[in-house]
This record gives C-alpha cells, structure tokens and sequence, in this order.
C-alpha cells in the first residue's frame, strides 16, 4: 500500500502529460486542412495553376515564342492555355495562332493541336485548318491521325475535306485497319475514302494495298463526290493510257464508265485539245456530255486561241455543243457561228 | 530527496505521456509526403517538379525531350550498346513530337543497323506506324547500301508480305542509286510493271537528280529517257533555286505540240516571274510572236497584277505586247489581280480596256464587278 499513492499519481501525470501531448498534436497544420479550392480541384487543375499565365498577345510570333519556351520547360501544353478565356484572345488572333501551331505541326503534340482545332467556334476556315492537321497528322502518324478521325462526330468525318485529307496516310496502313474504320463511314463517306485513296495512288502507299482496300470498300459514285474512276482515268491517261482504254472498253457499269471517261479524256486532253473532246464525246449522259465539252473548249481558247475558234466555227456535231453554248462562246470574240 | 525523487517521477511519466500521445509529429518526412499523395495534394506535383530530370538519353529521358532539347541524345545514341537500343526505342515512341521522333528514330537505327543489321531490321518489321518503319528502313538501308547494296536489295525484294513498306525500300534505294548515276536508274525503274511503283520511283529519280544537281538535269533534258522522267522534271525542275529559267525555256519551246509547249512554259514562266519579275517579263516580250505563251502570258500578268506596286509600269508593260492573245491574256489577268488585292476598281478597269474581247476578259470582269461595293 505505501507504493500505491505514488503509483496512482504518477499514473495521474502520465495521464495529464499524454492530454498536452494531444492538443499539441491536434494544433499541427494537417495536409487534409488545405482551402476547399485547393483540396477538391484536380491534381490537373492544380498543375495547371503551377504553370505561368502566358503573356497578354502581341503577336502570333511573339506567342508562338512563348509556347516554344514553356515546351522547353516541359509544359507541353502550353499551347492550350493560349485559348483558354482568360487569356483574353479575340477569334481572329486565335484563329490565327491555331493556323500558326498547325503549320508549325511537327514540333507540338498533335493531340494537343487537335484539341486546340475543335476548340475553335466552327467556320470554314477552321474545316480547312482540321483539314490541314488531318493531313500532315496522317503523313506523319497515320495511326495516331486515325484515333483522332475515328473519334469526331458522323457529320464532320463524313466528308471529303476529312477523308480525302485523311487517305494520305491511310492508304499506307494494312487494308483490315482501314476496312475497320470504314464500316463505320456512310456511302458518301466511304466514297470520300475512296476518292482520296485514288487520288494518292502515285504518291503514297502501295497500289497492291490500296487496290485492296479499293475492291472491298465497294463503292459507287457520289453526286457529291470527285469519284474514284474519275482520278484513276487522269492518272492513267498520263502513265499508262492503254491500260485505262481497256478498262474503259471492258467496263460494264455505266456510271463508272462515264466517269473513267471523264478523268481519262482531261488527262489526254491537256496534251490533245481535240482527243480529249472526242472522249468526252463517247460520254452518254448528254447534259454530262455537253458540260465537259464547253469546259474543254473554254480551257483551250485560253492556251490556243485560234485552234480553238476555228474548231468551234467549224461543223461542231449538236451532239457535242448546243448552238446556244457554241453562240455564247463565240460571242466573247465578237464571232458568230459559221451557218 | 524523497520529496524531490517523486516530484522527478511525476515529472518523468508527465513526459512520457507527452511523448505517447504526440509521437507521429516526429515521424521521418517520407511518412508525411506518402499521406499527402494519398490525398492527392499540391505537394505531389511540387515533389514531381523537384526531381532531377532523367538523362536525355535513357528510356523516360527519350519520351520526354522536346524540339528544343531533342539534339542532346544524338551523340549518347551514337555509343550505346546493343542491350540498350529496345529500352530506348520504347521511350523515343513515347515521345509526343513527330519531330523528335523522326531525327532520333533515325539516330538510334544508325546506331543499331551498325551493332546489329539483323536485329536492326527485325526490330523495325515490328514497328506498327508505317512512316515510323519507313524511316526506320530508311536510315538502316543508307548503312547497308555503303557495304552491300546487293543484299540490300534482295532483303527489299523478299518483303512481299508489306507492299507500303517495300515499295518506299525500292524508291529510297533507287533514288540512293541515282545519286551516282540517274539515268541508270531510271532506265532500271521504267522496267517495273506495276504503273504507280513505276510512277513513283521515276519521281523519286528525279527528286534526287534535282537535288544534287539540278543544272545538270537541266542540261541533260533533250536526251532523258523514259519521256515521263522527262516530263516529270520538265516540269518542276523549274522551280529548283539557281536554275537557268530562260535555258530551261528553249528546251520547252523545241516540244513537238503546241499544248505541251504551252503547258511547260507556263510553269516555267510561273517561276521565273516568282524568281525575277523583271526578266520573266522581258523573255515573255522577246517571245511574243509566239502563240503558245498565251497561258504564260496570263501567269506572269497574273503575278505581276498582284504584286507590283506602280500601275502605270502595268500598264505600260501590257502596252509594249502586240495585241492579240498574249496581250489579252497579260492584261485582263493583271486588270483581275489589280482588283483582286484591293487596288482601284476603275484603274483595274482601265486596264482590262487594253484587252480585247475574249473568254480571259469576261474572267477578269467577273472578278472587277465582285470587288465592286453593293450599291
């Protein structure tokens, strides 16, 4: 018992010293006890907030300087704190630098670059500028231009400036990558595809493997649409015109055939004014027919003047030329038709 | 000292309870940050942004390195060892510029292709972007062909299963070889049967030619074959710095028809007037008795039009032509560009009125009347 009144007092002081130590502890500042703001923002938001604000515009070269700076550090974003609201930027001057990032392509992320593009307010300089960035992208990185394509909404992949821009790099990707994506194209999509994949055949890819692609995409002609056969016929009628005269020859669809028509007589009418007529003249659709004839003619007036005047007063078939279109074009000279 | 050794007892186990129920204020700071990142605070990018960046050459430092700093890994690369090489090759792809991409991705198979060409070649077959193992391909066959060309070749040859990358194989080592003798090359390329491979390395001839000499390809031009590598580089060897336009222009005039000879010298007028204004124009009035300048004749009008700043020179320009279609096709592309840039409608006018009636003037009016302001 003597040792118990010591016992229990010192228990009393262990007991008195660990209630100091806990407010003590309790008056530490804890990470848990930041602003609001800061607690619930994204560590993104918060990183962002780290990032220096950029400098108020002056110039898209002055800008385009910054961007360069901060990329240096490993901000590689920086681009994109240029269009935020706050950076105070009027529609011409962020058009005009997204123009200057595109341009400047290879040294951005093209992510970055793509969201920058679909950021803008849409109009038809901002359609030409993705236009643009598809194309490039697609040259350089075709598979990560194709992630992009793939995810814009229907409206906008379906369409020529999208696809035509986006077959430069396509028709270099193995022919089920490019099927894969084309299912979920629309015919005039799909159309696009094949148009611009024709029209690439003696710059980029392989023929073997865009020809494949071409045969299971199984499209037709577009209203809408500069047609695979049309592009096929120009290039043709330039490297291997007996090639495509026997295409044209064993060709059983009308529509195509028109259209192989139309390419082949323009390739061999640059060279031969008055060939390229008579193709055109094979042509059975006879509005088709007449409206690549004038075309023919008016181009030939501006590169052979007196050929030209002397086949249009000449016995031009009405099957070739109204009167009334011969009439109008002789008017520019102050002729008329020979009766 | 009873007293005092109580008092000292007490005093101790106060402490200690002290020390008990505050003990994690004196915990090691690693314990703080690892909490904080839990809690996904600001601290954590603080820390990130801390660290020491990696070495510009190991695998993270290759994703991360910029336009601005790409160039640093070059020389790294170039002694690395042959372990090392797969490790990078998977950082450089993570890199986010195609520019540092592309300069380094042909550093590193320099370097591989020189320790290893057989795995140099197997690790590029496994690339998945087509313009990454063309360039790949690129800088291996560059190395190769110093040593084998001919193994080079049948390897390109073999590649049946991927027709992109084979065939920009052919065109890169055609247009290797036609840096030593062009018309070789095209002599081998014009026997290829697939039209558009044809087509392709025949462009990938000329390119070369053009860029290592683009006046001897010039000179060499009234005996080239295959014709399409002459038409090729008839047409855009015209626009090469330093080349001779008005030699290029003889050439062009001695083509058997007039379309070609109109076709060609309006491309090269194009870029002789781009190149020197004044000399374009005085070749295009020493040569116009010629009817197949009319389309050239509109190009330089055209040019001149949109870029001169005196009208009263225009004008008098159009005036020294003789009338007929060149001058015609001079001045109503002139009166048009005038107008075009926003200069005076009624000196575009004025201008146009020195052109007689063609389908070139009803062009040019169409484009005056829509620079006209709405009434």
């Amino acid at each position: 018992m003597p040792f118990l009144r010591p016992l229990l007092t010192s228990a009393l002081c262990m007991a008195l010293g660990a209630g100091v130590g806990a407010s003590m502890k309790r008056v530490e500042p804890l990470p848990t006890s930041q602003p609001e703001s800061v607690k619930k923002a994204s560590a993104a938001t918060r990183a962002t907030q780290l990032l220096p604000k950029p400098p108020t515009f002056t110039s898209v070269t002055a800008s385009m300087d910054w961007v360069r700076k901060e990329i240096s550090q490993g901000n590689t974003s920086a681009a994109e704190r240029l269009f935020r609201h706050d950076a105070g930027l009027t529609p011409e001057q962020r058009l005009a630098l997204a123009k200057e990032l595109v341009r400047d392509f290879r040294r951005h992320d093209p992510r970055t670059l793509a969201r920058i593009v679909l950021g803008l307010p849409p109009s038809q300089a901002v359609d030409h500028l993705l236009w643009s960035l598809i194309a490039t992208w697609g040259g350089e990185d075709v598979e990560g231009a194709l992630r992009f394509i793939e995810a814009l909404p229907a409206d906008r992949l379906n369409t020529i400036g999208v696809l035509q821009n986006a077959a430069w790099g396509l028709c270099r990707l193995p022919a089920e990558r490019v099927l894969a994506f084309a299912a979920q194209l629309t015919d005039k999509g799909r159309s696009c595809l094949a148009e611009g994949m024709t029209a690439f055949a003696n710059q980029a890819g392989s023929w073997r493997n865009s020809s494949a692609i071409l045969a299971r995409l199984n499209t037709k002609p577009h209203e809408d649409v500069y047609s695979a056969e049309r592009h096929m016929g120009q290039h043709l009628a330039e490297i291997d015109p007996q090639a495509m005269e026997s295409l044209i020859a064993v060709e059983t669809d009308v529509t195509k055939r028109e259209e192989m028509l139309k390419g082949y007589a323009w390739g061999i009418g640059r060279n031969d004014p008055v060939r390229g007529i008579e193709l055109n003249g094979q042509i059975a659709d006879q509005e088709d027919r007449q409206r690549e004839i004038e075309h023919d003619v008016a181009q030939w007036l501006t590169s052979d003047r007196a050929a030209a005047l002397t086949w249009l007063q000449g016995d031009v078939p009405e099957s070739l030329m109204t009167a009334a279109v011969r009439a109008k074009l002789l008017k520019s000279y102050g002729l008329e038709a020979a009766r | 000292m009873k007293l005092m050794l109580q008092m000292l007892l007490h005093a101790l186990c106060a402490f200690a309870g002290i020390w008990l129920a505050s003990e994690n204020t004196f915990e090691p700071s690693e314990k703080t940050v690892a909490g904080t990142q839990q809690a996904e605070s600001i601290s954590s990018i603080e820390v990130r942004a801390y660290q020491p960046p990696p070495q510009a050459a190991s695998e993270a430092g290759l994703a991360l390195l910029t336009c601005e700093n790409w160039a640093e890994a070059i020389h790294p690369i170039s002694q690395m060892s042959l372990e090392e090489l797969p490790a990078r090759l998977r950082g450089l792809l993570r890199n986010p510029f195609p520019e540092v991409r592309r300069r380094l991705l042909r550093c590193l198979f320099e370097r591989w292709a020189a320790l290893d060409l057989n795995g140099a070649l197997i690790a590029l077959r496994g690339l998945s972007s087509p313009q990454l193992k063309e360039r790949a391909l690129w800088a291996v066959l560059d190395l190769w062909t110093k040593s084998d060309t001919e193994a080079a070749w049948k390897w390109v040859n073999a590649l049946e299963d991927d027709s992109v990358l084979q065939e920009t194989g052919i065109e890169h080592l055609l247009s290797l070889s036609a840096n030593k003798d062009p018309l070789a090359s095209a002599a081998w390329a014009d026997q290829i049967e697939d039209v558009f491979l044809r087509e392709k390395a025949l462009i990938q001839i000329a390119h070369s030619w053009m860029i290592k000499d683009a006046n001897g390809a010039l000179a060499a031009l009234t005996n080239v074959e295959p014709k399409r590598l002459r038409d090729y580089l008839l047409s855009r060897v015209c626009h090469r710095d330093g080349i001779d336009h008005a030699s290029g222009l003889e050439i062009v005039s001695q083509l058997p028809t007039h379309a070609e000879r109109s076709r060609l010298s309006e491309e090269w007028l194009s870029a002789y007037v781009n190149d020197h204004p004044q000399d374009a124009f005085q070749w295009l009035l020493g040569h116009s008795d010629r009817p197949d300048l009319q389309k050239s004749a509109n190009e330089v009008g055209g040019y001149l039009g949109a870029t001169m700043k005196s009208f009263a020179e225009l004008c008098a320009m159009a005036h020294q032509l003789p009338a007929g279609p060149l001058r015609d096709a001079f001045a109503a592309r002139a009166a048009g560009q005038w107008a075009y840039t926003d200069h005076s409608i009624t000196e575009a006018q004025d201008l146009l009125s020195l052109c007689g009636p063609c389908i070139e003037r009803d062009q040019a009016q169409s484009t005056i009347d829509s620079k006209r302001p709405p009434k």
